[in-house]
C-alpha cells in the first residue's frame, strides 16, 4: 500500500512540475520571505519623513538627520510644496525670519506627527534653555521587530493554503479528465488514494515553514514546537484542498472557492493581529486562528508545549468536525 | 451593437452561474463584519506601563500632568520598575515610562521601551519630550509654525479607512480574479469556436467580458459603500474611478489569461499577481513606510484615491489623474490582450 501512495503522491509531483505549478507554489512562500527580510530593517526605522528647502541650515539638517529621513532639495519656493503634495507622508521645512522654521504639510499625513515635528524644532530652537529635567531612553533587550514577528506567523499560515491548491488543483484536474473514475477501478483502496492525494498537503507546509523561519533568521527557536504548530497547519491545508477539490466540479467554481477561502484566513489573521483583545472570542471558530496563536507565540519564544498542544488540539477537532459534517460529499466527490 | 449583444448576452449567462452571487455574499459577509461585529473604531493604543517614584510635591505634579495628557487613558500605574519590565514581556508592543530622581537630585523620565526600536525613532521621542518640555519654560521662544496646503483633513474611522481596501482587492480586481475562469469556460464549452463563425470579432467578446465584470464591481463596491461610508462618500468620483480600476483590473487578467492554456496554471501567476499587488497596503495602514516601490504599485494610488473620495473635501485632481492613468493603462494592456488573443484564443 505504502508503495501505491508514493506512485500517487509522485504522479502529482510530476503533473504539477510539467505545469510549473509545483514550481510556482513552492517558491513563492521563500520569494515572500526574502522580500520581508529585506523590508524589515527600513520598516520603522524612519518614523518622520522631511524635505528641506535649501535656506535651511547645514547643521539643522544634521540634527533632523538623527531623527527621520532628510531630503534636501535643490532648487528653492515651489519644489518644497511639490514634493508635499506628493502622496506619501513627507513634512516639508523651510526657515522663515531669522532662526524660525516653516513646517510645510498637506493635511492629510498621519495624525499627530505634525506636533511631533514641531515640537522637535522648538527642542532645537530652544536648545539653549535650563531644563529642569532629564530625559533618558532605556530597553529590555528585546531585539525582534512586530513586522518580523507576525510577517513570520502569517507567512507560515497564509501558506498553508498553497499545500491544500496543490491537493485542489490535481483532484479538479482528474475530474476534468475524468481520471477519477478510472482510479475507482483501479487496484488502490480509497483510503490509499486519499493518502497519496493528501500528501503533498501535508509534506509542502512543512517544507515552507521551516524554510521560512530559516530566511528569516530566527534563533533559539523550539523547533519540536514548530513541527507540532507546523501539523496543525498541514491538517488546514488537507481540508482546505479535499474540501473544495471534491465539491467543485468547474473551473468557476473552484477559482471561486479559493477566492473565497482568502476570506475567513485574512480575516483571522488581520483580526489576531488588529482587533483588541476582547474581540478575539469572535474567532475561535477558525482553525486559522489557533494556528497563528501557535506561530506567534512560538516566535515570540513564549510559547508552552501545554500551549501549543492545545491549539493544535483544537485545530485538530474543528478539522474533524468538518470532516465528519463533509464525509459523505467528499466520499461522493471522489467517485 | 455585436458587443453589446455579447455584452448582454455574458451578462445574463453570469447571473445563471453562481459565481456573483458568491460576489454579493461576500459583499454581504463584508458589511455584516464591519457593521455590527466590529465597533466603528477597532484597533486599540498600545498600552503606556507608567512608575512615577518621586517624593511629594512632585510626585502630585508629575501625576497631575500625566492624568492631564492626551494618553492619559493609555496609561497603567504599576509599583515597581520590576513591574513595568515584566509587562513590557508581556506585551511585545507596548512601552513603559519611568520617573524619578536621580543622583544629582534631577527629575530624571527614563522612557522604556522594547529594545527593536530604531536608534531614530528613540531619539525622535527623546527630542519630542524635551521640545514638549521647553515650551512651559519662561523664556521659550515659539519660532515654528506650521502652514497647510491642503484643506485640514478629518480624521477617518477605522471602518472607513478598511473601505478602500475591500473595494480595491475585491471590486476593482473583480475581473482580475475570474476573468480567466470564464475564458476557459467558454473554451472548454465550444462557445469560442462556434463565436468564429459569427460575425462578433475577438474584441467584441473580449469587451464583452470587460463589461461583464465591469457590472459586477460597480454592483458591489456600490452596495459595499452604500452600507459602510453612507452619506460620507463622494458617490459620482467614486464610481467614476472604480469603473477605471475595474476596467484596470479585468485588462491585468486578460492579459494574463492570454499566456497560458488552462486555468490551472493562468490561477498561479494571477495569485502572484495579486500577491504583488497587495504589497501597497502595507504603506497604506504604515504611511511612514512607504519607499518609490511600493508607490509605484498601481494599487497604492488607487487605495490613496479612493481614502481622497471619503473625506469632506477630496483631491479630486489628483483622483481623476489616477483614473485617467487606470484607464491608459487599461487601454494599452487591453490592446496587448487583444493582440495576443487573436493569435491564440481560438486553438
Amino acid at each position: 500500500m505504502f508503495r501505491k501512495i508514493l506512485r500517487i503522491t509522485g504522479r502529482d509531483v510530476r503533473s504539477g512540475l510539467r505545469d510549473n505549478i509545483i514550481v510556482y507554489v513552492i517558491l513563492a512562500p521563500f520569494l515572500s520571505a526574502l522580500i520581508l527580510r529585506g523590508l524589515i530593517p527600513s520598516v520603522g526605522a524612519n518614523v518622520l519623513q522631511m524635505a528641506v528647502d535649501p535656506s535651511v541650515e547645514p547643521a539643522v539638517v544634521e540634527y533632523l538627520e538623527t531623527i527621520g529621513k532628510v531630503e534636501v532639495l535643490e532648487a528653492d519656493g515651489e519644489a518644497l510644496e511639490r514634493r508635499v503634495r506628493a502622496t506619501d507622508d513627507v513634512f516639508g521645512l523651510r526657515q522663515a525670519g531669522e532662526g524660525g522654521f516653516e513646517i510645510v504639510k498637506e493635511g492629510n499625513e498621519q495624525e499627530g506627527m505634525d506636533e511631533i515635528f514641531e515640537l522637535v524644532l522648538d527642542a532645537y530652537v530652544n536648545q539653549d534653555l535650563e531644563l529642569p529635567m532629564d530625559a533618558l531612553v532605556s530597553d529590555i533587550g528585546w531585539k525582534l521587530p512586530p513586522l518580523k514577528q507576525f510577517g513570520a506567523s502569517v507567512l507560515v499560515v497564509f501558506m498553508s493554503v498553497f499545500g491544500g491548491m496543490v491537493i485542489l488543483i490535481n483532484l479538479v484536474e482528474e475530474k476534468q479528465d475524468n481520471t477519477l473514475s478510472a482510479m475507482n477501478v483501479a487496484p488502490v483502496s480509497r483510503k490509499a488514494f486519499v493518502i497519496g492525494k493528501g500528501l503533498l498537503g501535508v509534506v509542502i507546509p512543512v517544507i515552507h515553514a521551516f524554510g521560512v523561519l530559516l530566511i528569516l533568521g530566527f534563533e533559539g527557536l523550539n523547533y519540536g514546537m514548530v513541527t507540532v504548530a507546523i501539523f496543525s497547519i498541514a491538517l488546514i491545508s488537507v481540508l482546505i484542498g479535499f474540501v473544495i477539490g471534491v465539491m467543485n466540479d468547474n473551473v468557476i467554481s473552484a477559482a471561486s472557492s479559493m477566492k473565497v477561502l482568502f476570506v475567513p484566513i485574512l480575516a483571522s489573521i488581520m483580526g489576531a493581529i488588529f482587533l483588541a483583545d476582547k474581540w478575539n472570542p469572535l474567532l475561535y471558530w477558525s482553525p486559522f486562528y489557533w494556528a497563528f496563536d501557535s506561530m506567534n507565540r512560538i516566535v515570540l519564544l513564549e510559547a508552552t508545549w501545554g500551549v501549543v498542544l492545545r491549539n493544535t488540539g483544537i485545530v485538530l477537532a474543528i478539522t474533524a468536525v468538518v470532516f465528519a459534517l463533509l464525509s459523505r460529499r467528499i466520499a461522493r466527490g471522489l467517485n | 451593437m455585436k458587443f453589446l449583444t455579447t455584452f448582454l448576452k455574458d451578462l445574463k449567462l453570469s447571473f445563471r452561474t453562481f459565481y456573483i452571487y458568491i460576489e454579493i455574499a461576500l459583499a454581504v459577509i463584508f458589511i455584516l463584519v464591519m457593521l455590527f461585529v466590529l465597533p466603528e473604531n477597532f484597533t486599540t493604543e498600545h498600552d503606556i506601563y507608567t512608575l512615577i517614584e518621586l517624593e511629594e510635591p512632585a510626585y502630585s505634579s508629575v501625576r497631575t500632568l500625566f492624568d492631564e495628557g492626551a494618553e492619559a487613558d493609555r496609561l497603567i500605574y504599576l509599583d515597581s520598575r520590576e513591574a513595568i519590565e515584566n509587562a513590557l514581556l508581556e506585551d511585545r508592543e507596548a512601552a513603559g515610562i519611568h520617573v524619578f530622581q536621580s543622583a544629582e537630585g534631577r527629575i530624571t523620565y527614563d522612557f522604556v521601551l522594547q529594545g527593536y526600536e530604531s536608534p531614530k525613532l528613540v531619539e525622535l521621542l527623546k527630542q519630542t519630550f524635551i521640545g514638549d518640555l521647553t515650551t512651559y519654560m519662561p523664556d521659550y521662544e515659539d519660532q515654528v509654525s506650521i502652514t497647510t496646503l491642503g484643506g485640514a483633513r478629518e480624521k477617518l474611522s477605522d471602518r472607513l479607512t478598511v473601505l478602500p481596501v475591500f473595494l480595491v482587492l475585491n471590486s476593482a480586481f473583480t475581473g482580475l480574479f475570474i476573468v480567466a475562469a470564464y475564458i476557459f469556460m467558454d473554451k472548454d464549452e465550444g462557445t469560442i469556436k462556434a463565436l468564429t463563425v459569427t460575425p462578433a470579432k475577438i474584441s467584441d467578446y473580449l469587451l464583452a467580458k470587460l463589461g461583464m465584470m465591469l457590472v459586477m464591481g460597480m454592483l458591489t463596491s456600490l452596495l459595499v459603500t452604500v452600507a459602510i461610508a453612507r452619506g460620507s462618500a463622494h458617490y459620482g468620483p467614486l464610481m467614476i474611478f472604480m469603473a477605471a480600476a475595474n476596467l484596470f483590473g479585468t485588462a491585468i487578467g486578460l492579459l494574463l489569461t492570454s499566456f497560458y492554456d488552462d486555468l490551472m496554471k493562468a490561477m498561479s501567476s494571477i495569485f502572484v499577481v495579486v500577491f504583488v499587488l497587495a504589497f501597497s497596503t502595507i504603506s497604506y495602514f504604515m504611511p511612514s513606510f512607504s519607499p518609490l516601490i511600493i508607490r509605484m504599485i498601481p494599487t497604492y494610488p488607487m487605495l490613496v484615491s479612493i481614502r481622497e473620495l471619503l473625506y469632506q473635501q477630496p483631491n479630486l485632481t489628483y483622483v481623476y489623474a489616477t483614473a485617467g492613468g487606470l484607464l491608459a493603462g487599461a487601454a494599452l494592456i487591453f490592446m496587448l490582450a487583444l493582440y495576443r488573443f487573436k493569435k491564440t484564443l481560438t486553438v
